[in-house]
């Protein structure tokens, strides 16, 4: 494994304090994760040539350059510069609390969804993307601006350095919210572990995409919450009201992984029949998961 | 109630029910707490998770519950009394065999005692008890000791079934009542002890003699318990017995023993042979023929050759054939002879044989003349040498006809009378002189009046007799000779000289002059007779008569000293009871010896300082002699066994079951009410092995489940 991908792993990443080296070293290692893959070379403005090498697609092949070379060059490009990016990012309490079954082990939903977002960040700025920064928990409760200039990645960065998760959520109410703040079109990535109804969440992104954006869903979720690795007797407390409910874990676990599974096939579809992206994580996912959902998205829209 | 405890005192330990409990609620309590943010998918499935999550705690408590209350049940052994084990009967039970060991059990038929049988019984009651059974031996009669023979409920098979084959029929053999009594107090102190619920069983093996039931009132035997009387005896009694013997010690017309004794038959006519013993010999026997059910009263005279006023005189009357009981063949007899009265005679032995006022008195009384027959040790003195020094140690002074009083011993006469003494006074033709008139005047309120002789040849014979004056009762009969066919021939009259005396005339001849007079001398008694003991004066000296008046004289004159030996004598003593015997008070404790009938060594008694009697209790029928302590004399008394207990009565089964609450009689432990009383007690299986087995399973299936449950909850 080269050095920069693992720093995709969760569990690795998370020993990385610094959130802009965090970017820096998911995004690049990301990037080098991509270097012989395919997804290199989605963007729409030509960068430059390299040479082929096997493994390379046949359709990349600058046969204006074999012409007159007689030799395999394959074109790379440069992402468009113009185009406007949301990220929308939870900060409620719920995104902030960690069950104590994988403490320690993996990163809360929060940290985790940061540091996607921070990668993204990385790699849109990079792009010359114009990227903003949206956080909320039962409203809109922070917004940065949207641009492109290479300083302005350093504010973002400080910015999801100072988040602290806090508050009820409101997703649905928040997405609402935020359309509003969104004067042009654009790309639009949610990172939520969503718990909302999910009617309301198929709602407010209807919102979005009536309005033209295109809209990437990262629903996340924590390790324990997507597996349920607790055993015997449980008293579970609701981080955000309080509630608290105790049952045996044994026997609940597979109600509870029926309910979330539906939960999220719930989500899915009604994304899906949005046509909007949708991308499940759980905070032990590696991070390439998200960023190549992303990159995906990106290549579908500007191929 | 089908299903019961033999152990239930374990059943306490069902509180250890509680600790699983404890252990439930306490886990309870420490369910781990974790954040959860997607609690709301758990809600939907929360209220089936709860309730199924507390059917499995409930369902494991009450596994675990049940298993330690399944362990305790099995400790405290439970039974089942089910229809589908009346037959089988393995139940263990609280037996308690009481063994009837009266005299009447020793019936022997057909070469075989009923006691023999009852132990036998006993023995097979013993083996037949289920496995675990309890069981205890009640005798009815004390043990040879007066110890008691009962034994408490052991375990032990062996150890009370040789306790049962050690008793021995006993002359005391107590009261059958009782012993329920006594079988249902130990059955109630074992269920109120809880150390075991079993049910209880009360046997009997009684011949249902009557003397043995004769206290049978209503008992109540403890709840669930049966009592079973096992019928070991026979209505065809065919015992002959001797139910009671009375001696009486008479001295006239010499000593000897009056014996009467009454004989009893059974169901059986025969003749039979009775002896009579005395001091070891066989002194008398008759033959007697006894109907059926019949008592004949015999009477013996069984003459005392050799009296010793230091023993009593001891003996039996038995039947000398063997008949079913042989115990009750003999009976003792002890009485006790009168005491040696000590007579000094005063007379004129210088006029030879022939004038010998004294000789025939002497004769009459001393015991060499008489082979040791009389009671009377005699001393003779001239009258000459007679002082007042002579009266010390005498019972009775007997004046034959002295000539004078010598000076200066009247008054000690008197005083010796006084002080509870007798005086006899022969005062016939040599009596004279004024010491002899105020004697006489003093003691007997009459002087000595002039020399008499009959009108005719042949002599005055006695008139007016007075027979019914103790002096004179012996005669009364003609038994010890006729009294009025003496003839006198010379007597003095007696004047009324109107001194203190006041006489009592018992006999007097035919013209009025009174003979023989009585008269008390202050705390003694006086007796005059006006002719002189030789046969110048009468006949009656020759007569066989004059021996029994003579000693008869002597025992009225000595009064209470005559009374029957020393401590207590008798015959009418049952075995077993207790015997009170007379001693002089002592300031320390001394000790007695008591020969018992089973001979070798003595027992002894020590009695207390002061004591005026001491009791001892003879438990075997035989005589008893006593050797009282400081004195060379011996009481002697004999112990009998109660003619009850040769009674050939006996209880109707239907008295025992009216009398006794759910009883049952029975003759042979094979019978049918047994064994319906068997099912009531027996008809149980214990279940211990089959709760244990419960147990196991019940700890197994908590296992099974507890480990699906909560598999992974211990990490």
């Amino acid at each position: 494994m080269a050095s920069y991908e693992k720093y995709l792993l969760p569990e690795v990443l998370q020993k990385v304090a610094r959130l802009d080296l965090r970017a820096k070293f998911l995004a690049e290692g990301f990037l080098a994760g991509l270097h012989e893959s395919s997804y290199r070379g989605f963007s729409v403005e030509f960068s430059d040539h390299r040479k082929y090498v096997a493994g390379d697609e046949m359709r990349q092949i600058d046969w204006k350059v074999f012409g007159r070379t007689d030799r395999y060059y394959v074109k790379r490009f440069q992402a468009e510069t113009n185009m406007e990016c949301h990220l929308l990012l939870d900060s409620s309490a719920s995104m902030g609390y960690q069950p104590a079954a994988v403490a320690g082990r993996f990163m809360t939903k929060f940290e985790y969804a940061t540091a996607i977002a921070a990668a993204l960040v990385y790699l849109m700025i990079s792009q010359q993307d114009a990227v903003g920064l949206v956080t909320f928990d039962s409203r809109v409760c922070g917004y940065v601006r949207p641009r492109s200039k290479r300083s302005h990645l350093g504010d973002l960065l400080s910015a999801l350095t100072n988040i602290r998760p806090s508050g009820q959520t409101n997703v649905s109410g928040s997405i609402h919210e935020s359309a509003g703040l969104f004067k042009k079109r654009g790309l639009v990535i949610i990172l939520s572990d969503l718990l909302d109804k999910p009617e309301e969440i198929e709602k407010a992104l209807a919102h979005l995409t009536s309005r033209g954006h295109d809209v990437i869903v990262f629903h996340v979720l924590d390790a324990a919450e997507a597996n349920f690795p607790f055993e015997g007797p449980m008293r579970f407390v609701e981080p955000e009201t309080g509630a608290h409910i105790t049952v045996d874990a044994d026997s609940a676990r597979a109600d509870y992984l029926g309910a979330i599974s539906t939960f999220v096939d719930d989500l899915r579809g009604r994304c899906m029949s949005a046509g909007i992206d949708y991308v499940q994580l759980d905070t032990s996912v590696a991070f390439d998961a998200a960023l190549t959902s992303f990159l995906l998205n990106r290549k579908k829209n500007f191929i | 109630m089908p299903v019961f405890f033999l152990n239930s005192a374990l059943l306490a330990a069902a509180v250890m029910a509680l600790v699983p409990l404890v252990i439930h609620l306490f886990h309870k309590r420490r369910a781990r707490q974790d954040a959860l943010s997607t609690m709301q998918f758990l809600a939907a499935a929360s209220a089936a998770n709860k309730s199924r999550l507390r059917l499995r705690h409930a369902l494991i408590l009450l596994l675990r519950v049940l298993a330690v209350l399944l362990v305790v049940a099995a400790l405290a052994r439970p039974a089942y009394r089910g229809a589908a084990f009346a037959r089988r009967g393995t139940a263990p039970v609280n037996a308690v065999i009481v063994i009837d060991n009266s005299l009447s059990m020793a019936y022997e038929e057909a070469g075989r005692r009923h006691f023999d049988a009852g132990k036998a019984t006993a023995n097979a009651i013993i083996a037949g008890l289920p496995p675990g059974s309890r069981a205890a031996l009640v005798v009815t009669g004390l043990g040879a000791r007066g110890e008691s023979l009962d034994r408490e409920f052991t375990l032990s098979r062996a150890a009370l079934a040789e306790a049962a084959n050690g008793l021995e029929a006993s002359a005391y053999g107590g009261d059958c009542a009782q012993g329920l009594r006594r079988a249902y107090a130990m059955l109630g102190r074992e269920k109120a002890s809880g150390a075991d619920a079993s049910s209880g069983e009360v046997y009997v093996i009684s011949d249902l003699a009557r003397h043995a039931w004769g206290a049978l009132v209503a008992v109540k035997p403890p709840e669930g318990a049966v009592t079973i009387v096992v019928d070991a005896g026979t209505d065809a009694n065919e015992n002959f017995h001797i139910d009671e013997t009375t001696p009486e010690w008479l001295t006239s017309p010499s000593p000897h023993i009056k014996l009467s004794a009454t004989v009893a038959s059974g169901t059986l006519a025969a003749n039979r042979l009775v002896e009579v013993y005395l001091g070891g010999v066989k002194r008398a026997e008759t033959i007697v023929a006894l109907p059926a059910n019949s008592k004949c009263r015999l009477e013996f005279d069984v003459p005392v050759l050799a009296a010793s006023p230091e023993r009593p005189e001891q003996g039996w009357v038995t039947l000398a054939d063997d008949d079913p009981i042989r115990a009750d063949n003999t009976r003792y007899f002890s009485v006790a002879s009168a005491r040696a009265i000590k007579c000094l005679v005063v007379g004129r032995p210088d006029a030879g044989a022939a004038g010998d006022t004294g000789f025939f008195l002497r004769n009459a009384l001393e015991p060499a003349a008489l082979r040791g027959a009389t009671l009377a040790a005699v001393e003779y003195v001239d009258w000459q040498a007679f002082r007042a020094a002579d009266l010390v140690g005498q019972d009775v002074l007997i004046l034959a006809d002295v000539p004078e009083i010598p000076a200066g011993v009247g008054h000690a006469i008197d005083d010796f009378a006084s002080a509870g003494r007798g005086v006899v006074i022969f005062a016939g033709e040599s009596a004279g002189g004024r010491d002899y008139d105020a004697l006489l005047a003093r003691d007997f309120g009459v002087t000595l009046g002039p020399k008499m002789s009959p009108a005719v040849d042949a002599g005055a014979s006695l008139s007016a007799v007075a027979f019914d004056h103790p002096l004179l009762a012996a005669f009364a009969g003609g038994q010890n000779g006729n009294l009025a066919a003496a003839h006198f021939l010379k007597w003095r009259r007696l004047r009324d000289a109107s001194g203190p005396g006041k006489a009592v005339i018992l006999a007097q001849v035919w013209d009025g002059d009174p003979l023989i007079l009585a008269a008390p001398i202050g705390a003694g008694r006086g007796v005059l007779l006006a002719f002189s003991p030789t046969r110048e004066a009468s006949d009656l000296p020759l007569r066989a008569t004059f021996v029994p008046l003579v000693n008869e004289m002597a025992r009225y004159a000595a009064g209470d000293k005559a009374a029957r030996g020393a401590g207590a004598s008798g015959s009418g003593f049952l075995v077993g009871s207790a015997v009170s015997l007379a001693v002089s008070p002592s300031p320390q404790t001394t000790p007695a010896e008591i020969a018992t009938p089973l001979g070798g060594k003595a027992a002894e008694v020590s009695i207390a300082p002061g004591a005026a009697s001491f009791v001892y209790r003879p438990f075997f029928p035989g005589n008893y002699l006593v050797k009282l302590p400081g004195s060379p004399a011996q009481a002697g008394f004999s112990a009998n066994i109660a003619a009850s207990e040769s009674s050939s009565e006996r209880v109707a089964a239907k008295e025992i079951t009216d009398a006794i609450g759910g009883s049952v009689v029975v003759k042979e432990l094979s019978d049918r009410p047994l064994r319906r009383a068997w099912a009531k007690t027996r008809g149980a299986r214990e279940v211990f092995d089959l709760v244990l087995v419960a147990a196991i399973l019940v700890l197994a299936l908590e296992e099974f489940l507890a480990n699906r449950f909560y598999r992974q909850a211990g990490g």
